[in-house]
């Protein structure tokens, strides 16, 4: 799929921002347990890096899916993107460092909070 | 280009859209006479999807959003249309419906052209066609661009337009290898083999073993199915590999869709709550007005 010079550009220049985001601690960033999928919100859009693969898996692309909530429409840059590949594989690694002290997302954990919530019914 | 220091304001105005940089002066003009101007507030609907096709827009000032409904009822948008685009040529050429809907973004003011000053504009002007044909085509290549990154793709379709040649035979082979057809035929194949072999065989030619090219315990015919187990393991490994490549993909796809409707739905909890709450302090301030207005009431009967 071929993209425009411009097109391009305006995508670096957006992950650019994501990269100082979060740099910044402005973007948050979510672990999910068991998977390497960071998520994070950004206005009214959802970030995800992924796939669930670990990062030490170096034959599995990583990705950057960007999707606004308010419509089915979504971008999605791969890191062998001939392009902007370096810049979302810079991103992964800013993200892992950044996220690697945050609590994991665990669906399927038993908290306090669903306890007493179970228990007050 | 033409001379702009003796043109009306509606003509210069004109000029400075691309569709009609090859118009001299008096065509200019005479195209200011058969053009509108109409103007819409941000959010306003210019045409819905379906409408009658009867005019060509040319954006003079704001922006315009071209959006169609998709499937799910989602609005998706195509295209948002600046200064000097033009929009709607496609149902006045064929003076069909509109095949989309169109919005203002910010306040903007439009050029109107109808569609039967519009063909006869084209036909004068054969160049302009060629500008129109060309704005039709970048358009098409950017629909498909933008329905190639659509959330909800089609794995499989994705993975079959990728697949290499050996990457087909291998999932036509690992499809047949693995199918009763297969295992009816190769049996059958074996059986008549040994017969032949043991029974018929036996009692044509000349010697202790007759005409026998594979007497039991069939050695040739073990060898032969050696190879083909051998060079069927690992073809059926690599259609393995790109099944198992497809099921990440798909459960990749499945994380994006249930994690974006989680976070919407939890939204949309929160949201819930929120005017929940409003409601609460609403009833709560309605009943504060409604005693306040029993007493004066009562006051006032006193």
């Amino acid at each position: 799929m071929t993209r425009n010079p411009a097109t391009t550009e305006r995508l670096r220049n957006f992950i650019a921002r994501i990269d100082s985001l979060t740099k910044s601690g402005e973007l948050h960033w979510e672990r999910q347990a068991g998977s390497a999928h960071r998520y994070a919100r950004l206005n009214d859009n959802l970030l995800i890096l992924g796939p669930a693969t670990p990062l030490s898996d170096t034959q599995v692309p990583r990705y950057l899916f960007i999707t606004p909530f308010a419509s089915p429409d979504c971008v999605e840059i791969n890191s062998d993107d001939a392009e902007l590949g370096s810049a979302v594989m810079q991103l992964v690694m800013l993200v892992e460092e950044q996220s690697k002290h945050e609590p994991a997302t665990d669906p399927f954990a038993v908290t306090d909070q669903l306890i007493e919530r179970l228990e007050s019914m | 280009m033409a001379d702009l220091t003796n043109l009306s304001e509606e003509a210069q105005s004109l000029s400075r859209v691309p569709l009609f940089k090859r118009l001299d002066a008096q065509e200019l003009e005479h195209l200011a006479q058969e053009v509108d101007q109409v103007n819409y507030k941000a959010g306003d609907t210019i045409f819905h999807e379906h409408d009658r096709g009867d005019a060509l827009y040319i954006v003079e000032e704001g922006r315009v959003r071209i959006w169609v409904m998709d499937e799910d009822v989602h609005e998706v948008t195509l295209a948002e249309l600046n200064p000097g685009d033009f929009f709607g040529e496609l149902a006045v050429l064929d003076r069909g419906e509109r095949s989309s809907s169109a919005t203002a973004i910010t306040d903007i003011h439009l050029h109107r052209l109808s569609s039967d000053d519009f063909q006869k504009f084209l036909i004068d002007h054969p160049d302009a066609s060629v500008d129109v044909i060309c704005e039709i085509a970048a358009r098409m290549r950017q629909t498909n661009l933008l329905v190639t990154q659509r959330a909800s793709k089609n794995i499989n379709v994705e993975m079959e337009q990728k697949a290499t040649l050996g990457q087909r035979v291998a999932d036509k082979v690992a499809a047949f290898g693995g199918s009763w057809t297969f295992i009816f035929i190769y049996s059958s194949f074996l059986i008549v083999w040994m017969i032949v072999n043991t029974f018929v065989l036996y009692y044509l030619g000349h010697g202790e073993n007759g005409a026998q090219f594979d007497p039991y315990p069939y050695i040739l015919l073990n060898l032969m199915l050696s190879m083909t187990a051998a060079m069927q393991a690992p073809i059926i490994m690599m259609s393995q590999n790109r099944a198992a490549e497809k099921d990440r993909l798909a459960a990749e796809q499945d994380f994006k869709v249930n994690l974006k409707s989680e976070l919407m739905l939890e939204e949309l909890v929160r949201k819930q709550r929120e005017r929940d709450a409003q409601i609460d302090h609403l009833n709560g301030a309605l009943a504060a007005l409604q005693t306040t207005l029993e007493r004066q009431d009562a006051t006032r009967s006193n």
